[in-house]
This record gives C-alpha cells, structure tokens and sequence, in this order.
C-alpha cells in the first residue's frame, strides 16, 4: 500500500491541468515622490505612528509612549522594564537593556517596552521588515506593552516587490512584516488596538540629517 | 433545514440584518477604498490569476521541492489524504510528547478537518485564540465568516459570553473591555500552551517558507513561545517562488480588510531557532524547537480534476467575495451550514458533499459582484451556475425537487411550442384576469407574501403587435408617435 | 440593417408597455424593425436554475427565429446577457454563435448604431436608475463598483443624461442587487425581499420619484415591494422614459 505521500503526489500528477508557462507583466511599482508622507500616512492608518528622527540625539528625540515617558524632559522612566536592541538605551539606565536573554517568557509579560532594529520599511504598505535576533526578541516584540522598530540609513523600498528582492528568505529560519499595534475588530468590526500584543508600536527612522532622508531612498 | 429556511430566521431579526449587512458592506467599502491607493490593482488581480494557475499546472513539482528545502531547513513534513490522516498526525505528534495544552491560531483547515472535536475527544484542551473564534468557540458555534468569525454576533452577546464563561462583569459591552478581558485569559494560556497550531497562508517551494499573516499576533504567540509549532497546510497554499509572495500580500489584506497589509506577516522556515546569539543557560537546557508541517489533500486533488471548479483552488481565503456578496451580508454565515460560507463556500462544499450542499449554489441571484471582487479572479458566480447544472443533472437539485423540475418542464413545453404559448396568451389571460385576486396570489405563492403582484394587462405585446402590423399592412407610412412625425425621418416600407 | 425585435416572455405577458415602447421609439427613428411572432423565450430561467436541457431547447429556438436578422435587440439587460454569455455554450454551431454575438440590449443599439444622438426629449424628473447585474458585469454596461479596471459607459445612463431637465439622483450604493435572481425571488423568499426592500429605500433615500432600469425583472421585484409598502415610487423601463420624454426626432443627417 502505497504511503500518504506517494498517493497524493499521484493523484495529483493525475489530476493536475497541463503546464503552459505564462508572461509576467506586473511592474514595479515606483516610489512615490513623497515616499516619506505616504510611509507616515500608512503606518497611522495602521494605528502606528512614524517619527524620522537625527542619529546622534534620537534617544531624546522619540517621542515615546506617554505613558512611558515620565521624566521631565519626556525621557523615559528609570524603573520601566525594557528590551533594547540598542545598548545605548539600557546604558541610559532605562531597564535592563539587551542582556536579559535568558529570562523565560513569563517575566516578559512585566516587559513595558521593547526596542528593535529593523531592516527597511515599505512606503507603500507601512511594514517594516524586521528579523529578530532570536527567539527572546520575537517574544519581546510580542509581549511588551509598547514596541518600537527602528531604521536607519537606506531604509526605504517602494513596494514589497522591492522588499522581497531585498530579503533572503533561505538565510534567515524567522522574520517578519510589522505593521502597527496587535489590533482586533472582532467585535462589532470596533477597533481595538493590543488584542494579545504591543498596544502601540511606533516606526523611528534614525537619519543623519532628517530632511535629507527623502532624497536618500531608492 | 436548508440555507432558505436558516436565511429566513436570519433575515427574521430585521435589526441584526440591518447591521450585520452595514457591517459588511463597511468592510468592502474599506476594501474599495484600498484598492483605490494602488494603481495596478487589476493588473495585481491578473498576476496573482496567472501564478496560480501555473502552480496548480506544478503542484507534485512545487511540493516536492517545497518539502525538500523545508526538511533541509530542520522541518518535518507530514502528508495527509483526508481529515482523517491530517486530525491523526496531530493527535500522535502531541500524545508523543505528552502534550495537553494547545493554543490554535485560525486556519480554515483545521475546521475543515474538525480538528478541535477530534483532539478535544483525546482530552487535549485545545483553544482558539483569534479573539472572533475564541468568541465562537465559547458558544460552542462555528465561524460564521472565514475573516471575522463573530461577525454574526452583536457587543451584548459577547458580553454575555464572557460573562457566562469567564466570570466577567455582566451587562459588559464596551469592545476595548471584553477585548481586555479576552486578552488576559489568553495571555495566560499562551505562556501555558505545549503546542502551538496554525494555518498556513503561504508556502514557498523555492526556500520552504511559511507565510502566516494576523492582526492579533495570536499567530506569532502560538509560535514564539511552545516548544512545538504545528502549520496545517492545504495543498492548494503552494506559490513557486519568494517573488509571488509580493504579489498576493499586496491584495490579501486590502481584500480582506482593506488594510494595505496586516499587522503581522510571519516567515517560518524550518525550526525555531535560538538566534545567532551564544545560547544562554536557559536555551542550551531546554530541548529543540520543532516544526511540523502537515500538508493536507482532502479533496483537493479531485477538484484539480474538473476543468470548472480547479480554479477554486486558487482562493487565498480573503472573505472578500463574503463581504460584497448581497446574500451572504442577510443570510449570515451560519444559513450556509458549511465550513466556508458565502460564494466561495457555495462552490467549495458541494464539492465535498454534493448532497448536503445542492442548495448552496442556488443561493445566490447570480449579480457577479464575487468575481469582480476576487483577488486572484476566480470566476465564481460561473462556477455556482456551473454546480446548478451538474446537481441537477445528479438528481440533487433543491427546493421541492420534484414540483420545481416538474414546473420548470412544463414552463418549458410551453415556450417551446408557439402555439401552446399563444394558447396561454389568449384564453389563458383571460381567465387569470377573470379569477379572485386571492386565487392568483395563492397560485404565485411565495412572491406574493410580501411582494405584489403586478396587474395583468388586457393585452399581451404580441397581441397589440397583430392589431398595429395589420394597420401597417393597411397604411403604405410608417405611422410614428404623433410628437415625432414632424421630423422622424421615414424609412418604412 | 434587419432589426429583430425580441420581447421577452414576461414582459410580452407582464408589461407589453415595454414592448410598445421599443415600438415608438423605433418608429420615430424610423428604424425598419420586425417582431417575428414565433419568439418565446430565450431560456434565461432555466440557464440560472440549472435546467441544461430545457435551456437549449429553447436556446435553439431562439436561434432558429433569430439567426437571420443583422441584429436582435432586446429591452432586457438580462436576456440580452443570456443570449450572450450562455447561448453560445448551449446551442452547438456557427449560427448559435453569429446570433449571441448580434445581440443587443435596447440602450447599448440605440448608442452603438448612433442613432441616440437624433433623441429629443425632455424628462424633468428625479430619476432613480437601477442598474441591472447582468447588463453590468456581464455585458459590461458600466464599471462595477468593485472594479478597478477601465471605465465604461453605461448607455442606459447616456441616454438618460441626454435628456433635458432630468435629474439622476446619487445611491449610497449605485450597483447592489436588487434581490430578484429568478426563481430566487420564490425560493429564497426571504432574502429575496430584503434585498429589494434596502434597494427601494436606498432611491426613495435619495428622492427619486421614478425608478428605472433596462431590466424588466428588476422593476418586478422593486415595484411588487413598493406597491406593498404604499411606496409613492414609480416604475418606468428605460425605454418607457425615453418614448415618454420625446419631443422630436432629429434628421439622420442633422447636427453631429
């Protein structure tokens, strides 16, 4: 008797319609003149919010969550538990920085903050692509209250036909397309945003010269 | 009980209709509205037509390469005929592993399977965390929609829910209050749950990659946090390369929801892995990750057989055709009594049990609107018509079968034969005209409940035709409507 | 040019004011037109309730009546779609597929043979205008609202603009069903009704005081509602306003 996988691998040489390669004629789509205004509106209409931000004082520059933010001058809380990808940010005394990788999932759930590098993000869709740098950071993204991804230099692609030819899906066993807060509207079609992750997520390109970041994009 | 009757207690409640109709169209407006932000959408609609009509041409090849590079990557790959095969898999992967705690991500498959009845029955807790299908779970109902799977409910009843079920406060119906409490009960048995099971939008033959979208991230809590990971793959889910990925997650969120893309767009390939990073003490303790894949037939394979219907398969589970569908958006979900309902459901039931599901094509005014809104444009009010004809044509078609077959044959005798036909325009008329109007409304039956019927003229068109051609016979000009004679140009005989 | 007219069964039966309609209309244009008298019905309803074999009985029929016009016009969207995308499936041979291919809907003649530009007539009306599926998404009268693709006239709308005084009021949804669907209208009662109900309200929401289409099954189904509902509404096919509206007749060799 043949096994389940000869027998529908033969069904399915049987039952398949004949080959006929086809054309391909979708474009790409270009980049919009103002890549940086489309990127901002689709990353808030995903309940997200975009901040371009000069490298050398974003730390100061961010508006975190409010909520967060209880220093005088908007800075973030001492007492706040976070994971940074950024060790600058844990060497500001905010959390624990980068170096709790080996807390289980349970103490992450305490977790206020979280803070990643992404790769670029696609102006047309408002996703950032983000590979996290192990399983401690994929859960950090998921069970902090708030989550911040960060992009810097040549970070934006027009489409994700252009995202999909910068990544390389062989290399890496896991990432992923961040777009906003975990949301819901499952009921009533209400939305609601932290429907089991981040209640806000904010999109931060780290830019050395904030205007000129427009002009840089490919 | 059929779709007409479930529609009638539906559409019974003409509030919850009102509303769940408003809902729904809201969401194809939102859809609308997205499609309107990219130029290309109907050449997008055309590529995504075009790859999955080749991979349905490919699938033994794409498959096999696909389990290939997803055994190099560190998964194992299961394959399965029929729910039977894909429900025991799963069963022995977490009796293996003495697994009790599962938490399910939503897959159309696995309801399709009945997944949860059949490990539940195994005493496995097995929970639904998408916050609409942990609602339906609750109820003990299924999905009424394969996006929004509460859709059918209103805030009060899922305020009633929780309450009967989770000890919230009752009277709650405030969306951000239930969904709090939703939250931190699933929170819970997230960091509880062994096993994590999801569907699978996407499988990548070129790397072996898995693509799972949510809004919720409930997707990436089932995998992130269990040792083992579950994805339930129907074979139909297959695109050759990385490259098709762009093209059908730019229409399947707009299409769905009408966000341009949803929140979280999750790539698996192979295990889970700790990272580049040097594993701590907590990771080298624990065992492995591990990742299997069931990939599953069920029908599949018999519907790539029949030249009308193997376009189906090309269907990403979207819910767009649901959304724009006119009936779909007053019967509700639950009038289809199927795992999939609205169009795409109508075309792919019958196919799994043509006897149960005859009437669903017939569920339908045949408007179109489901083909035009089809991301990957499979034609499916030609198929639902299709499916009329080959039920029929099977001895299942619904509705009174025998009176409506006897009926539309001797409708038919009559139209065939001119002469019948006139035999019917003139004494026939006569005396409908001549009989008690409650004699005609009972004999128009149904359409006459809350619709009436309209006056039979004196004369029918080819009876006042006779008497004005033998006029024109009589008179050499064409005699035009007197407002016009001035200035029509004659040209009759 | 050989006109064929073809009446569908129920409106030859149900609303012959139609028929006559098409009738004054052709006149005044002087079209020469002939109703040949052993037309019944094109199968439509036993095409939608899966009825193959009754289907091309009568599909050949109708080729047989039809098939030796230049081209067949109908005041029906739907009948018009049926010959057209069904018949052809139906009924095997080249006369089958000449005969769908040469079938016009009455609005989509009067644009395509350039004979609308010589109407004059004036309709000072609101005018709800319900677009009919089929003549929509099946013979294309139109864009749906859900395409993205090209835009396309509706000539059933082109003509109406052309009319003076008339005012098209704006749906909140412009392309939704109307519920009628065939035997659907029977057999799912229900949701039948209710469809139609949200299409009457959204016209009467909007002030039309007359509702048209160039389907005769769609008026049916909204004015059996209408009537029902003590609705003030009234019912006119396309062809009905414009034989009504007319005021004269421009020369063929007239402006434009």
């Amino acid at each position: 008797m043949r096994n389940a996988r000869d027998s529908v691998l033969a069904a399915l040489r049987v039952t398949r319609p004949a080959f006929a390669p086809r054309d391909r004629r979708l474009a790409m789509p270009a980049m919009p003149d103002d890549p940086i205004a489309v990127l901002r509106a689709r990353v808030e209409a995903a309940g997200g919010r975009f901040q371009q931000v000069p490298r050398s004082e974003w730390l100061a520059q961010v508006d975190w969550p409010l909520e967060l933010a209880t220093g005088a001058d908007g800075s973030l809380a001492p007492t706040l538990s976070v994971y940074s990808a950024f060790p600058e940010l844990a060497s500001r005394g905010a959390g624990r920085g980068a170096g709790c990788g080996d807390a289980p999932p349970r103490e992450l759930t305490q977790l206020d903050l979280c803070v990643l590098r992404g790769e670029f993000a696609v102006v047309e869709n408002g996703a950032v692509w983000q590979v996290p740098l192990g399983p401690f950071e994929r859960r950090a993204a998921l069970l902090a209250e708030h989550l911040v991804v960060v992009i810097e230099g040549d970070a934006l692609v027009a489409s994700l036909h252009q995202a999909y030819e910068r990544i390389d899906l062989a290399a890496i066993s896991f990432g992923w397309f961040l777009c906003g807060p975990s949301k819901t509207a499952d009921i009533e079609q209400a939305l609601v945003l932290g429907a089991h992750g981040p209640r806000s997520m904010r999109l931060v390109w780290r830019c050395d010269e904030p205007s000129a970041g427009a002009a840089q994009t490919t | 009980m059929g779709h007409v009757s479930r529609a009638r207690s539906f559409v019974a409640d003409r509030e919850r209709t009102t509303w769940h109709d408003q809902a729904l169209w809201f969401v194809r407006a939102k859809r609308d509205a997205a499609a309107d932000l990219v130029p290309d959408w109907e050449a997008l609609r055309d590529e995504a037509s075009t790859i999955k009509h080749e991979a349905l041409e490919r699938l033994p090849e794409l498959w096999i390469e696909f389990e290939s590079q997803a055994t190099r990557a560190g998964a194992v790959v299961h394959w399965a005929r029929d729910a039977r095969e894909h429900n025991t898999i799963i069963a022995r992967l977490l009796a293996e592993r003495r697994i009790t705690r599962v938490v399910k991500s939503k897959s159309m498959l696995t309801e399709e399977c009945g997944l949860n009845a059949h490990l539940e029955a195994e005493g496995i807790e097995i929970i639904d965390t998408v916050l609409g299908e942990r609602i339906v779970q609750l109820r003990n109902e299924p999905p009424s929609h394969i996006v929004m799977p509460a859709i059918h409910l209103r805030r009060a009843e899922v305020g009633e829910t929780f309450a009967r079920t989770m000890g919230s406060p009752p009277g709650l119906d405030d969306p951000d209050a239930l969904t709090a409490i939703a939250r931190q009960d699933l929170r819970a048995r997230f960091l509880a749950a062994q096993a994590g099971i999801t569907g699978v939008n996407f499988a990548v033959a070129e790397t072996g990659s898995l693509v799972v979208v949510s809004n919720e991230g409930n997707v990436d809590l089932g995998t992130a946090l269990p040792r083992l990971h579950i994805a339930c793959v129907g074979l139909e889910k297959i695109v050759p390369a990385k490259r098709d990925l762009a093209v059908f997650l730019r229409l399947l969120a707009r299409s769905a929801t009408g966000q341009a893309i949803s929140a979280y767009t999750s790539h698996f390939r192979g295990p889970r892995r700790d990272g580049s990073a040097p594993p701590t003490p907590a990771t080298a303790a624990s065992p492995a990750a591990e990742l299997h894949i069931v990939i599953v037939d069920n029908g599949r394979s018999r519907l790539l057989a029949e030249p009308a219907f193997r376009e189906a398969l090309a269907c990403i589970r979207c819910g767009a055709c649901l959304n724009t569908c006119p009936v779909y958006r007053r019967s509700g979900g639950h009038s289809y009594a199927a795992v999939i309902p609205g169009p795409i459901g109508s075309v792919l039931e019958p196919a799994r049990d043509a006897a149960t599901h005859a009437e669903l094509p017939h569920a339908c005014t045949l408007c179109g609107s489901c083909s035009e809104v089809c991301p990957v444009k499979i034609p499916l009010h030609r198929q639902l018509l299709a499916w009329r004809g080959l039920l029929a044509e099977a001895g299942h078609s619904p509705h009174h079968r025998t009176r409506r077959r006897l009926a539309l044959a001797l409708a038919a005798e009559i139209l065939a034969r001119p002469r019948l036909y006139r035999l019917f325009d003139g004494p026939g008329r006569r005396l409908a005209r001549a009989l008690p109007g409650a004699w005609i409304e009972w004999l128009a039956g149904a359409w006459t409940r809350q619709r009436a019927l309209p006056a039979i003229p004196a004369r029918s068109f080819r009876a006042q035709w006779r008497e004005i051609s033998r006029e024109r016979r009589a008179r050499p000009a064409s005699p035009a409507p007197a407002e016009a004679t001035a200035t029509a140009k004659d040209t009759r005989r | 040019m050989k006109i064929g007219l073809f009446i569908p069964c129920y409106v030859d039966q149900l609303r012959p004011e139609v028929g006559m309609a098409v009738v004054r209309l052709f006149d005044a244009l002087g079209l020469e037109f002939d109703f040949p008298q052993e037309q019944t019905c094109c199968g439509q309803p036993f095409v939608t309730a899966g009825e193959k074999a009754h289907a091309s009985r009568l599909g050949r029929r109708f080729v047989d009546v039809f098939a030796e016009y230049d081209v067949v016009v109908t005041p029906s969207g739907s009948c018009a779609a049926n010959v057209r995308s069904h018949l052809p499936h139906l009924v095997s041979g080249d006369r089958a597929h000449e005969t769908a291919a040469k079938t016009r809907e009455l609005c989509e003649f009067l644009l395509e043979s350039q004979v609308h530009h010589r109407l004059v007539g004036r309709f000072p009306r609101r005018v709800g205008l319900h677009a009919s599926c089929h003549a929509l998404r099946e013979l294309r009268h139109g864009r749906p609202s859900e395409s993205r693709g090209p835009e396309r006239v509706d000539p059933a709308r082109k003509l109406l603009e052309g009319l003076a005084g008339i005012e098209i009021v704006e749906l909140s949804r412009r392309d939704e069903c109307c519920g009628f669907g065939g035997l659907f209208a029977v057999e799912e009662e229900a949701v039948s009704c209710r469809m139609g109900q949200d299409r009457l309200a959204d016209h009467e929401r909007a002030g039309a005081a007359v509702l048209t289409s160039t389907d005769v099954s769609c008026l049916l189904q909204l004015e059996g509602l209408a009537r029902r509902q003590g609705s003030p509404v009234e019912f006119m096919h396309v062809a009905e306003i414009l034989a009504a509206s007319l005021i004269r007749v421009e020369a063929s060799d007239g402006p434009r």
